[in-house]
């Protein structure tokens, strides 16, 4: 490399094409291995996606689409070949809108879909930006489509104006987005982490143990909520695939996954009170819907962490689900 | 806040290089203006701090929370009060003309977080014909000054914060670290103030000298300094100056006798950690520091008696001494309260537990003459606090940490002939620097986006 003087101004242009071709080759890396910088989340996305997206797996009379509690809780070795768990840690309604429709793709429609959700979900911008949009769930078009719906119902998180300019940003991978992953990354050694945990969750068809404690009588999430806040776009998108459901025959059921005495014990009531309203609001509108939003309690011991089910009450939990909810 | 501040110093400045004004009447602006000053950064940034003592000494509930501290008032505060003091001494340097004041106070590279400017070096440049205007030559070199300093401040720093925050939040939560933990994290800490502060020094200059402004140094590799007094003379060089001529001299300095002059170090030093910010940790910090200063004087004292040479190896010692000892005075600085410095400082103590991963204490153990030694210092197998997931990769990240800063040349031995000047370049533009520049801007933008902070930014 010359070490001779350069002009100011062609100095200045190197400055700034180096600049540039850093960044551009700094976001192919992100967009090529991510696998080596996102955080444990990511495996469990990209299998959820590839569980949804493969021609010739199992299709069943039910669906169930949940967030994490429902890949802790729903351990399919119990459940059996009539039911497929499709389950994404930190999902709203919008990405298991995009799960169904994906799944019916590839696959028979069900006769029943059982949709699982903690009531957090419905509210949190985050989740979509920093886990559906960054991991990829969601193609071009169809965060497009969640832009466009957004502002249909007046989202305006979601339906915002920079939303489109910043989905483009995300999908090329724009560094600044993803530095500090990049930078937990380098230095956490995410890849081997994240590769082990493709292989246990591909072996476990999709169950996840997240908390393995004995027992647990932390406070859920909810807990930390004192109202139930919510975001146009995700009430929209549940309508919506309530709707895809019963084009497609099936009927829609809502139910929650169990919590512990203490986080039901300080349970706010605004928050428990504005969900359940919700639910019920939604099974009036539609009539394919059915909504049990309460939380059933289970014991200490039946919890690895203060949100997730351990096996002890993954094992009841999945045995009540096939005597109550199989029923298509 | 900063235009009423300006405006108001500016006008008794006027006031005082007023031709044909009495002694007397300029001695009662003077001290006006001085006291008008005092009392709004007294207001701004100390209140909270007065009305909790208040509220011990008196069980009193005064809440002073809803006040706002305005951004960078220490710098734009005590910038104004130097120039006045010398105006008051020396009416000849009083600044007439409002637009180049206002500039004086507002320049933006330096307004945040220093360098502490003093008028006549700043003014006359801001004055010149040509200056302020972009050039490709101060452009070129600004860039690279800058993109270095980003580097530093967005990545290297950041990335210590990484590890130093999570123990810092604990202890303030109510954990005492292990020994391990509490050292990584006071060590990462260390460092990230190092880099966070020269980073911001190196961008505030290349900044200014985007303009064609010299802004003067503020940042000589500080840890290696070889004694404290030698530290403040590389660490925050225009504070280090400010409190000198404001502050240590017209307490009496050096002039009364070594009592007076231990007792000035002190007060001086206390004050300096009061301006970084009111509340009780800073204040121990700047003891702490008072007291090194004083002990070094001490030291010096005996040692201008008995001349010796010193080795490299003393040499070496001294150095690696004063850096501990700044390093230990940074735990209370990041400290949220004494509380959270007390728990931090056991765990440097070994006064709470001492564990090892358990991979590395099995290695440990099974080395020969090692199993006594670790049951010695009573040293378990346990895991290390938050975050310290890898310890090699901690470990290896402090270690090229300190290589960096004790043996790498610093951005005025690269961009600057000689130390103590910045204002004669030798650094040429060249296609290598910048290939290096460039990525290193590239790299720092993208760490723009995380959630970070300019530690500096607070004082």
């Amino acid at each position: 490399m010359s070490s001779a003087p350069l002009a100011p101004r062609r100095f200045l242009a190197w400055f700034f094409g180096t600049t540039l071709l850093a960044l551009f080759l700094l976001s192919r890396v992100i967009v090529a291995m991510p696998m080596v910088f996102f955080d444990d989340a990511y495996p469990l996305w990209h299998y959820a996606k590839t569980a949804r997206d493969s021609v010739g797996s199992k299709d069943a009379r039910i669906l169930v689409l949940g967030d994490s509690r429902g890949q802790a809780g729903l351990n399919p070795d119990v459940l059996g070949k009539d039911i497929n768990v499709l389950a994404v840690p930190g999902v709203s309604p919008i990405e298991l809108y995009y799960s169904f429709k994906h799944y019916l793709q590839h696959h028979q429609p069900p006769a029943k879909v059982v949709v699982s959700l903690s009531s957090t979900h419905f509210g949190f911008e985050q989740l979509f930006w920093e886990r559906a949009i960054k991991f990829g769930y969601l193609d071009a078009n169809e965060t497009e489509e969640v832009i466009l719906t957004g502002r249909r119902v007046g989202d305006q998180s979601l339906g915002r104006r920079s939303a489109t300019t910043d989905a483009w940003f995300y999908r090329q991978g724009a560094p600044w987005l993803y530095f500090p992953e990049l930078r937990a990354g380098v230095f956490g050694g995410r890849l081997a982490k994240n590769r082990e945990l493709t292989a246990r969750v591909a072996e476990g068809n999709g169950h996840v143990a997240y908390g393995t404690a004995d027992a647990s009588d932390g406070l859920a999430y909810e807990i930390s909520h004192s109202t139930f806040k919510t975001m146009p776009a995700t009430i929209e998108y549940l309508r919506i695939l309530i709707s895809l459901a019963k084009s497609v025959g099936a009927r829609t059921e809502f139910i929650s996954l169990p919590l512990n005495q203490a986080s039901l014990r300080a349970m706010p009531a605004a928050h428990r009170d504005g969900f359940v309203q919700l639910m019920q609001q939604l099974q009036r509108e539609m009539p394919s819907f059915t909504a049990h939003p309460q939380w059933p309690e289970y014991p200490n011991d039946h919890f690895g962490d203060p949100n997730h089910l351990n096996a002890r009450g993954a094992a009841r939990f999945s045995a009540e689900f096939l005597k109550q909810w199989s029923t298509p | 806040m900063l235009l009423t501040s300006v405006a108001f110093n500016y006008g008794v400045g006027r006031a005082l290089i007023t031709p044909g004004r009495s002694p007397s009447s300029r001695k009662r602006w003077y001290r006006l203006v001085v006291a008008a000053n005092l009392s709004g950064i007294a207001y701004f940034k100390y209140a909270g701090f007065m009305g909790e003592i208040w509220n011990q000494l008196v069980s009193g509930s005064v809440d002073f929370r809803g006040i706002v501290l305005p951004l960078a008032i220490s710098f734009f505060t005590f910038q104004q009060i130097a120039y006045l003091i010398d105006v008051y001494k020396d009416p000849a340097l009083g600044e007439r003309d409002p637009v180049r004041y206002l500039l004086f106070v507002i320049f933006f590279p330096q307004l945040i977080a220093g360098p502490i400017v003093h008028h006549h070096s700043l003014i006359p440049q801001l004055g010149g014909k040509g200056n302020l205007n972009l050039r490709s030559d101060n452009l070129a070199l600004g860039f690279t000054v800058f993109a270095t300093g980003l580097f530093k401040k967005s990545v290297i720093a950041d990335t210590f914060a990484t590890q130093a925050t999570p123990i810092f939040d604990d202890a303030a939560a109510g954990t005492t670290p292990d020994f391990l933990t509490a050292w990584l994290a006071t060590l990462a800490y260390a460092l990230q103030l190092y880099f966070d502060f020269s980073g911001y020094s190196d961008m505030a200059i290349g900044l200014g000298r985007m303009f064609g402004v010299t802004l003067p140094l503020n940042f000589n590799s500080p840890y290696k300094a070889h004694n404290i007094a030698d530290f403040w003379r590389r660490w925050h060089m225009t504070l280090s100056v400010f409190l000198r001529d404001y502050l240590y001299v017209p307490l009496g300095g050096n002039r009364r006798g070594p009592t007076r002059r231990y007792v000035n170090l002190m007060l001086t030093m206390m004050l300096g950690g009061l301006w970084h910010g009111a509340g009780w940790t800073y204040l121990l910090w700047g003891t702490l520091h008072g007291a090194y200063l004083v002990v070094h004087r001490v030291i010096a004292n005996v040692r201008e008696r008995i001349p010796l040479r010193k080795s490299r190896v003393e040499h070496g010692l001294a150095v690696l001494v004063t850096y501990l000892a700044v390093v230990l005075a940074w735990v209370p600085f990041r400290a949220q309260n004494m509380e959270a410095a007390g728990r931090i400082f056991r765990g440097l103590t070994a006064a709470g537990p001492v564990v090892l991963p358990a991979q590395y204490f099995d290695r440990l153990q099974n080395l020969p003459g090692a199993g006594p030694l670790l049951h010695a210092f009573h040293v378990s197998a346990g895991e290390l606090g938050t975050l310290i997931e890898r310890l090699w990769v901690v470990v290896l990240m402090l270690v090229m940490g300190h290589l960096a800063v004790f043996f790498l040349p610093n951005v005025q031995q690269l961009f600057h002939a000689g130390e103590g000047s910045a204002t004669s370049p030798v650094w040429h533009p060249t296609r290598r620097w910048a290939l290096v520049a460039g990525v290193l801007f590239a790299v720092s933008l993208a760490a723009l986006s995380g959630k970070t902070e300019f530690l500096y930014f607070q004082f």
